[in-house]
C-alpha cells in the first residue's frame, strides 16, 4: 500500500510517556526520510517541546485540532514518508479514534506501575475495534520508563502477556536525558554523547517497528 | 511468598476480569436498573438522618494500614 507509514502513539493513561516516545520516533525516522509529528493532544506538549529552545527540532511537529469536520490524516500528511500521531490521554476522544482508523501501526507505552496496567486494559478491546475499520493496523506495548534495579520493571513482561498483545522487545528506559531534550526543544539524537544510549533504544524500536 | 511479579500479573488478571462483566450479568443490571423509582427528596432526607453519627475519634480503631506499618506502636484508646 502506498503513502506515508502512519504511527500512532496511543494509550487512555496520561502520563505514559506518550509525547516522549512520539518526538524520538520522530526525530529517528526523520534521519531516514522527511517525518511529521501530528499533535493530536489539546495541551500541545509535543508543539511546545519543538518550540522550546533555540535549535530546531529534527522532524516537523504541527499542532491539528481534529473538531467535527472530515479529516484525512493520510491524505493531509501525504508529503511525508513517515507520519507520527501523538494522541491525547483519551481512548474515546474523536482525535485518538481518528488516529487509530488511520495508523498502520499503534504503539502503546505502558508504564511499570500497577496503575498504568489497570488502566491500559481497556486497549485491546480498543485496538479490536478500530481493526474492524482498519484491518492493517498493527499494534504493539512498549514497556516505557523502565528502571534497571526495579522489581516493578523486571516483572513488567509477565503482567504484559495480559493484554494479549504483541511487546516489543526494545523498552524504552527511565533517562533524565529525554527530559533535558524536551527543555532543550531537540531530541536525543542532538545531544551528542550524552544522548547515546537513548539514540540506542530509539534505534532498536524504530528497527523493530520498520521490520 | 508471592513475588512482585505474581502479584503485578495477578492483579492485572483482577482488573482484567473485573472490567469485563459477563453479558448475562450485565443484562442483568441493566434490568435492575431500569426497575429502581427515582428516589424522592424526603426519602433521601429520612436515610441520612437514619445514618449512625461518626465516630467522634478514629484513635480507637486505627486504620489498618496505619497498623501495618507501624506494628509496635501502642495505639491509645
Amino acid at each position: 500500500m502506498g503513502g506515508p507509514l502512519v504511527i500512532a502513539v496511543i494509550n487512555q493513561k496520561g502520563g505514559a510517556g506518550k509525547t516522549t516516545v512520539a518526538m524520538h520516533l520522530g526525530a529517528g525516522l526523520a534521519r531516514r526520510a522527511s517525518a511529521v509529528v501530528v499533535d493530536l493532544d489539546p495541551q500541545g506538549s509535543a508543539t511546545q517541546w519543538a518550540a522550546a529552545g533555540t535549535q530546531s527540532f529534527p522532524a516537523t511537529v504541527k499542532h491539528l485540532r481534529v473538531g467535527a469536520g472530515p479529516v484525512d490524516l493520510r491524505r493531509d500528511f501525504r508529503a511525508y514518508p513517515f507520519v507520527v500521531l501523538d494522541c491525547p490521554p483519551a481512548v474515546e476522544s474523536r482525535a485518538a479514534a481518528l488516529a487509530l482508523q488511520s495508523c498502520d501501526v499503534a504503539v502503546i507505552p505502558v508504564l511499570p506501575s500497577p496503575m498504568d496496567l489497570w488502566a491500559s486494559l481497556r486497549l485491546p478491546q480498543d485496538i479490536d475495534e478500530a481493526r474492524r475499520l482498519n484491518p492493517r493496523l498493527r499494534a504493539y506495548l512498549l514497556p516505557n520508563q523502565i528502571e534497571a534495579r526495579s522489581a516493578l520493571s523486571a516483572a513488567m513482561q509477565e503482567a504484559l502477556a495480559e493484554f494479549g498483545l504483541p511487546v516489543l522487545r526494545t523498552p524504552v528506559r527511565r533517562r533524565g536525558i529525554y527530559k533535558t531534550a524536551a527543555l532543550e526543544g531537540v531530541s536525543a539524537y542532538q545531544l551528542g554523547a550524552r544522548g547515546q544510549s537513548a539514540v540506542a533504544e530509539i534505534e532498536g524500536l524504530i528497527e523493530e517497528i520498520l521490520a | 511468598m508471592t513475588s512482585i511479579k505474581d502479584k503485578l500479573a495477578s492483579s492485572v488478571r483482577q482488573a482484567k476480569a473485573g472490567a469485563e462483566p459477563a453479558p448475562a450479568e450485565k443484562d442483568e443490571k441493566e434490568k435492575a436498573e431500569t426497575r429502581k423509582t427515582p428516589r424522592s427528596a424526603s426519602a433521601t432526607a429520612k436515610t441520612a438522618a437514619a445514618k449512625p453519627a461518626p465516630p467522634q475519634s478514629l484513635a480507637a480503631a486505627p486504620p489498618d494500614s496505619a497498623q501495618e506499618l507501624f506494628p509496635d506502636r501502642i495505639w491509645p484508646d
